[in-house]
């Protein structure tokens, strides 16, 4: 009943994860397009609902803070910024987004790091650390600088057949590997790698290492070639934790003699056994044993933690002279 | 006669093996280190270190080094900084290192687990560990090697 709820909560937070940006902010803001964008320039249309009547919002675009889910972000392009105020039009709000943007922090080339576009109050209206309007809408990707002379190429992702995206938050549980197919318009191969240390790579087979809830992000990229721009596309994904399991060897119990049942789990958590059935077998430890014939019914219960779900189940075995 | 037979059952299930000369310590994030031998070490001993619940975007090295105050870097250690894999006195564990380490590292295993033999000396260097404090140590690698939030010792003693 336990791993029942649990399982509901993570699909739950999974369900609100994908279908808004963050859990606070009050306006919906949708619109792009977010992929493929002219380092030199690209408009991006948005379109602001059940925005706040009173006060104004900044939109810019930044490099993305992954130190957690709705992080400020410590590095914005002021030069595009947007201040859509409340007498603006919030049908359609126009942000250009740029691939390299100059700060007090250096360069910033959105090629190399993961760059967004960000709302939050403005300063108008007197609620710039206000936070409850803070909240990312998308990452953003550019087409190579190159692409002025070369076509750039495509990159689309997918695992087990489903197609990832750049702007939906894809899922991952802990230490649960997948490998994701990767084409690309040029045919040239494309690199996988992590752009937080909470996810690994290995070939084309990702994993995360950690439940948090900034997620992870793969960049995924070619280098191109003479005939193709190279390209980098970044896929979002939230972590949730695993579903631990116990795998037992033993299926049935002779009367008097002890069998070893599982005393770790996948995760390497000790398994705890408590018979149900006193009469029918024994446990003590991880072992047990038949007394009659009958069906021995065990509970299992192995803990859980912030990574994988505990284990609640039983254990029936059928226990034979 | 089956009470009987149930408490011969139960005597057999009290018996028990619990490691002799073993030792095991808890860190505040979690993690748990253990170590299969700390008293009457002796040179060429083969000691069984296991970790659990570490973080696993950490990596870290373990290794025997001399006990040094909570807030410096354990140093010196016995097979030094084992980048590359050789000395078998000190082992590195990553599931992200950096391109150089890739097939270098040990992943953990699922769960933030390690079970790992390290063949010990009683000697580090010119120090003698059968006169100062020494421990087995795991410490963050060296892509944060100034970070003390994840050190964890099991301090051992060398038959004299």
């Amino acid at each position: 009943m336990k791993v029942k709820s649990l399982k509901f909560s993570v699909l739950a937070l999974a369900i609100v994860g994908l279908s808004t940006p963050s859990a606070f902010a009050i306006t919906t803001i949708q619109g792009g397009p977010y992929t493929n964008l002219d380092p030199a320039g690209a408009s991006i249309h948005l379109n602001l609902t059940n925005y706040p009547k009173d006060k104004g919002l900044y939109i810019f675009q930044v490099v993305r803070n992954r130190a957690s889910a709705n992080a400020r972000p410590t590095i914005i392009n002021m030069d595009n910024a947007v201040d859509v105020t409340t007498t603006s039009n919030h049908a359609d709000v126009v942000i250009k987004a740029v691939g390299i943007f100059t700060t007090s922090a250096g360069v910033t080339d959105c090629s190399k790091v993961e760059c967004a576009l960000w709302a939050q109050f403005d300063g108008a209206s007197g609620s710039f650390n206000v936070t409850d309007e803070d909240q990312y809408l998308s990452s953003l990707s550019f087409a190579a600088a190159t692409t002025a002379a070369l076509p750039a190429d495509t990159i689309s992702a997918s695992i087990n057949g489903v197609a990832l995206s750049s702007s939906a938050l894809g899922t991952l549980a802990y230490r649960t590997p997948v490998t994701v197919s990767v084409t690309t318009g040029s045919g040239l191969a494309a690199t996988i790698v992590s752009s937080t240390p909470d996810c690994s790579v290995k070939g084309n087979v990702i994993e995360a290492l950690k439940v948090v809830t900034a997620g992870c992000d793969f960049a995924i990229s070619t280098s191109g070639n003479s005939t193709t721009a190279g390209k980098m596309t970044h896929f979002p994904f939230m972590v949730t934790q695993a579903v631990q399991t116990v795998t037992q060897k033993v299926t049935k119990l002779k009367i008097g003699k002890i069998e070893n049942l599982a005393a770790k789990s996948n995760f390497g958590e000790g398994v705890a056994y408590k018979s149900l059935t006193r009469s029918i077998c024994t446990v003590k430890g991880t072992t047990v044993v038949g007394l009659k014939a009958g069906d021995c019914s065990l509970t299992v219960n192995v803990v859980g933690t912030t990574n994988y779900l505990a284990v609640a189940s039983n254990l029936t075995l059928p226990v034979s002279k | 006669m089956r009470k009987t037979f149930a408490a011969i059952v139960l005597v057999l299930f009290a018996i028990g093996i619990q490691p002799a000369n073993a030792a095991s310590v808890s860190g505040s994030n979690g993690a748990t280190l253990e170590v299969s031998k700390v008293t009457n070490i002796l040179t060429g001993d083969k000691l069984t270190i296991t970790g659990s619940h570490f973080d696993e975007t950490v990596g870290i090295y373990l290794a025997l080094c001399k006990v040094v105050p909570a807030t410096q870097l354990p140093t010196p250690c016995g097979g030094g900084m084992d980048k590359t894999g050789k000395t078998g006195s000190s082992i590195w564990i990553s599931s992200n290192p950096p391109a150089y380490g890739v097939g270098l590292a040990k992943p953990y295993q699922p769960g933030g687990r390690f079970t790992e033999v390290i063949k010990v000396s009683s000697m580090i260097g010119k120090l003698d560990c059968r006169k100062i404090s020494c421990a087995i140590y795991v410490r963050a690698d060296h892509t944060r090697s100034d970070d003390r939030s994840f050190d964890l010792k099991v301090p051992v003693k060398f038959k004299k």
